[in-house]
This record gives C-alpha cells, sequence and structure tokens, in this order.
C-alpha cells in the first residue's frame, strides 16, 4: 500500500513538472479559446451534473480537450454515415465520436451497462436515471444515437462516468485532486474499463491531437485537462 | 371481324393509356444498383471514405478494412475496380484519392435550403444620417430606419431581404417593393431557393416605445405584458401572419420546394397550414416534393417515403426536379454487404 502511494506521488511529481512545460492555451490557440467560450456560454452544465464542487470540475476538466477537438462542419458531415452504419449494424462501425463531448457508442453502451449492473435501484432512484433498456437492436442503437445527438444527454452520461469511475476505481491510490483528475481524463480518453495500473500507465501518453488524420503534434491528454484545471 | 379487331385494339389501347396515366400519378419503384460488395469481414471506413451525389452521377471511393479499429489489411474501391490489400491506412488512402479532390471538403446532406453568397459586386450601398439608415439596392431604396438589424442578397443577386426597426414598429423588407411591418422583434429570416418567396420569425408584439413604457405598468399589466413578449410570430414578405406560438423550434426552406415550414410547439406547418402525420422530424432529414403533396423523411435507420414505402437510411442522399418530378438519390450499405445507389421518382 506504501509502495503504491509512494510510486503515485513521486510519478505525479514527475507529471506536475512535464505538465507545467507546455501552455496549451498558446498551442491550441483558437481552438482552446473557442472552447473556453463554449464552456462560459454554457454554465447550465456544470449544474446540470449534480455533483460535488470538486467532481464538477474534475468532470468539466475531463472533456475540455474533447471539446478544444471538435469541429462542428466535421460533425455534420462525418458522423451522420457512420451513425447510420452503427445504428443498422451495430457493433462493427461503434468506433467514432459524437458531439462536443466526443464520446462514442462503444463508450455509451459500457456506461448504460455498468449503471445497471453496479447501481442500486434505490441508487438509481437517487440519481433520477432510469436502468437503460439492455439489448443489442437497431431500435435501442437509434435510441442511443439519438441520445448522444442530445447536449443534455452527453451531460447526463459524463455524470454517469464520474459515478461509475467512483465505483470502478474509487479504492485506486490518488494523490490530490490534480492526481485523480489526471486519472479520470486518462480513463475518458483511452477507455474506463482498463484496471487502475494500467491506466497509471497510461497517463503520460502522447497521443491527444486535434488533426482530422496524420498528427504531426500529439499531446498527453490528462496534462490537456490538467491545464484547464488549473486556469478555473 | 375486322369491326372487331379494330374495337379490340382501341380497347387495348385506352387500357395501356389509363395504365400509363395511373403510373404516373403513383411513385415509381426506385431503381436499384450495385457499385460494390463487401467481403466478409470486410468494413467501411467511413470517415475514410467519400460518396458525392448529383442527379448525373455517384462518386464513390470507399477505403475498406478487415481488421479491428484502425488495424489493416485496407482496401480501396475506386473509379469501378477494386485495390489492395494495402498494410498502411496512409497508403491506402495515397491510393483512393491520388489525384482527387481532399474528401473532407464535402458538404453535409441537408435538406433545407442554405442560400450561398451573394454574386460579386452585388452589395448594397448602405448610408445613415439623422433620420437613420438608408440601403439602396438596384434602383430600389429602403429606409431609413432607426436600426438595420439584418441583410442578405440573394444568390442570384435579384434582390435583397432586411429587417429594420423604428421606434413604432419593425420592418421586414424587399428591394422589390414588398414590405411588412410589425411590433416586436425580428429574430432571423429565411428566403426559399427561387428568392421570391421569405418569411420572418419575431418575438413579442411590442415595440420599441412601447417597451420603453413596460416598466412603468402596474404589477399585474407588467406579468401579461411580459407573458406577450415571450410569444411568437411568422410574417412572410407577402404580408401573412402566423401565431401567437409559445415556441418556433424552426423556420426553414426546404431545398426541394418554395414553401415555407416551421415547428411550432411540436406541429410542423406548410405555408402556415398543419401538416397531417408529419411526425417527428430534424428539418435537415424532410424532403418535401414543391407541391406538398409527397415527401421523404430521412433518419438514421431508414428513408421512409410518403407513400409508406422505406429502405435503408442512405449514406448520401440527394433530391432535385426533373420534369416537373421529385427524383430522389441515395447510397446505402444493404445487409452490410452491397454498396447500393437508388433512384426513385417521386
Amino acid at each position: 500500500m506504501l509502495a503504491a502511494f509512494l510510486a503515485a506521488a513521486g510519478c505525479f511529481t514527475a507529471q506536475a513538472r512535464a505538465a507545467l512545460v507546455e501552455d496549451y492555451a498558446a498551442i491550441f490557440g483558437g481552438k482552446y479559446a473557442d472552447a473556453e467560450q463554449f464552456l462560459r456560454q454554457n454554465a447550465w452544465i456544470a449544474g446540470a451534473l449534480q455533483l460535488p464542487p470538486d467532481d464538477t470540475r474534475i468532470a468539466v476538466a475531463v472533456v475540455f480537450p474533447e471539446i478544444i477537438r471538435f469541429s462542428a462542419l466535421e460533425d455534420d458531415i462525418q458522423v451522420r454515415g457512420l451513425k447510420v452504419l452503427y445504428v443498422q449494424y451495430g457493433r462493427a462501425y461503434m468506433d467514432f465520436s459524437v458531439g462536443r463531448f466526443q464520446m462514442k457508442p462503444s463508450f455509451v453502451e459500457h456506461l448504460e451497462e455498468d449503471y445497471g449492473r453496479l447501481f442500486s435501484g434505490g441508487e438509481k432512484a437517487v440519481i433520477g436515471i432510469p436502468a437503460f433498456e439492455r439489448a443489442d437492436t437497431p431500435r435501442l442503437r437509434e435510441k442511443r444515437v439519438r441520445r448522444l445527438d442530445d447536449m443534455e444527454w452527453q451531460v447526463r452520461y459524463l455524470r454517469l462516468f464520474m459515478l461509475v469511475m467512483e465505483k470502478r476505481h474509487g479504492a485506486a491510490v490518488m494523490v490530490g485532486l490534480e492526481d485523480r483528475l489526471r486519472f479520470y481524463a486518462t480513463a475518458y480518453n483511452v477507455g474506463y474499463l482498463s484496471g487502475d495500473a494500467a491506466l497509471r500507465q497510461m497517463m503520460n501518453k502522447r497521443r491527444f491531437h486535434i488533426a482530422l488524420m496524420f498528427p504531426t503534434a500529439t499531446y498527453s491528454y490528462a496534462d490537456v485537462a490538467l491545464f484547464y484545471f488549473r486556469a478555473h | 371481324m375486322r369491326h372487331a379487331q379494330r374495337q379490340f385494339s382501341a380497347l387495348t389501347a385506352a387500357a395501356v393509356l389509363l395504365a400509363g396515366v395511373a403510373g404516373t400519378a403513383v411513385a415509381q419503384e426506385p431503381v436499384r444498383t450495385v457499385l460494390y460488395s463487401l467481403e466478409p469481414g470486410e468494413t467501411i471506413l467511413h470517415r475514410e471514405s467519400m460518396m458525392a451525389l448529383t442527379a448525373e452521377a455517384a462518386d464513390v471511393v470507399l477505403v475498406t478494412t478487415r481488421g479491428k479499429g484502425d488495424q489493416g489489411p485496407f482496401f480501396v474501391f475506386r473509379d469501378g475496380t477494386r485495390k489492395g490489400p494495402f498494410t498502411s491506412l496512409k497508403d491506402a488512402m495515397t491510393a483512393a484519392y491520388a489525384g482527387r479532390e481532399n474528401p473532407q471538403q464535402r458538404k453535409p446532406d441537408c435538406a433545407t435550403y442554405a442560400p450561398g453568397p451573394a454574386p460579386d459586386g452585388s452589395q448594397p450601398a448602405t448610408s445613415e444620417d439623422r433620420s437613420g439608415v438608408t440601403i439602396r439596392f438596384k434602383g430600389a431604396t429602403i429606409g431609413p430606419h432607426r436600426v438595420l438589424l439584418s441583410s442578405k442578397v440573394t444568390p442570384d443577386g435579384a434582390r435583397i431581404y432586411v429587417t429594420a426597426s423604428d421606434d413604432d414598429k419593425a420592418w421586414f423588407e424587399s428591394s422589390d417593393g414588398r414590405k411588412v411591418s410589425f411590433g416586436g422583434i425580428p429574430v432571423g429570416f429565411q428566403f426559399g431557393p427561387d428568392g421570391k418567396n421569405a418569411a420572418v420569425q419575431v418575438e413579442g408584439r411590442y415595440s420599441m416605445n412601447e417597451m420603453k413604457g413596460l416598466s412603468k405598468l402596474p404589477p399585474q399589466k407588467f406579468a401579461e405584458a411580459a407573458k406577450e413578449l415571450g410569444k411568437k410570430y411568422v410574417y412572410t414578405i407577402d404580408g401573412k401572419m402566423y401565431g401567437p406560438f409559445d415556441s418556433i423550434d424552426d423556420l426553414w426552406f426546404p431545398n426541394t420546394s418554395n414553401d415555407l415550414y416551421f415547428k411550432a410547439q411540436g406541429q410542423v406547418f406548410r405555408n402556415g397550414v398543419p401538416l397531417p402525420k408529419a411526425g417527428s422530424f430534424n428539418s435537415c432529414e424532410f424532403y418535401p416534393s414543391p407541391d406538398g403533396r409527397s415527401y421523404a423523411v430521412v433518419d438514421y435507420a431508414n428513408i421512409t417515403f410518403s407513400d409508406g414505402k422505406a429502405y435503408p437510411s442512405p449514406l448520401a442522399v440527394v433530391a432535385y426536379q426533373d420534369k416537373g418530378k421529385l427524383v430522389f438519390r441515395w447510397i446505402t450499405l444493404e445487409k452490410n454487404r452491397d454498396v447500393v445507389v437508388y433512384q426513385r421518382t417521386m
């Protein structure tokens, strides 16, 4: 336990130093500023998350890099066809991102399943979101895509992500709020189904970019989230 | 005998003629053309592929994979031939688009009319003095008005539409002389593909002067006035008024028609008349015919026509008029295997 704590602390310190080096507002320029403006114009998101203040700050920072990356035009052109293929044919076509928070149908399917499995009926009543229908059919896939098209539903799914993360990774060693943010941001970016150790290993990987394809520069998703978290 | 044969021939000709007339009164069955058939385990990389439809052609480039996620091997279908396997996506993309337009530059499919820019040199002349703002366009004068709110020239450069406000009323005007005034705040206008039909969405019915006086009202009158401020109206350039509505969710002209459509309080209206059995749809997904008697609705599962016929949802769709009829062309993936082009005339 102590070894894990010290490892996490040492890892965090090195990461914190690295995270201070890059100015992501300057690197991403107008897209970073647009993402900040989107959150200012949609201040309702924080309240709609219905989370404690620290968790709200973490949740918003977790999705911030995706808001930088989101392009409304690319969303319109590219993603509609992918939605059609996913609704009609399911899993073979579920690896695409939708909306401001760039959520994938695969991510949402896992969330819906874990929400049904990990939360009691009483807990669901308190959360205020009923269990999701479970079946792999075109009808339910279309309902899921329609929810992903809805910003309010993306916020609900973000809230569920935070609650499911607490259930699945609540025992993981976290050294303070910033370490927790980086851990959650990594889970959001690479997939939260991975184990604690695997997510920790991914925290410093530089895989995040905003190019459509074949990027020339990549960054740590967790560091970009942390940069925003520290400024807000 | 010869007389009987002539009678039979006449009857046969009449039957054929009637059948022909009846055939043109109903939608035709679609013409189906298979462009490409995926092999077992092969999936389309839609983001890397291109499917562009016009009235004349189907331009399709497919990048496919037999691996999972971004794993290969990759294949390319282009100009009627299949190439590959490629081990890297980069090589596949090079093979797919050598000498071609960047696939990211295509526009999204949407049934609503979005006017392009006005021709060069067709911008209005605007001047301002103590009497207000005046717009001059092709010999016509609009104004002066106290405040110019918005303006747009039609893509053919024939006319300009303007919203403006004075202290006692607001305006929606066209340089062809048509104008309508009203209380309330214009919040946005649209015009149709031919540039002649136009409509503006308006909030409330109070002029600027009346709104300044609201704060002096006693509480109950103020509360009533506040409710009225939230009401929504639609005014056409020809002077028709629709409303009040508690909400207007959308106002548009489709690519396929010069009729005004708007969605208010959950109901779809065509030229102010409720559209029966319209269901719930996004305006981008709704393709009505010019006479409003038939339409197609595209959602993620199907393209569904007003005659009840439905087909798997298109990956690309175009609708256009040909000899007075509305024609649909679309590309779909059928049975997770065949990339098919359909054409159907309504």
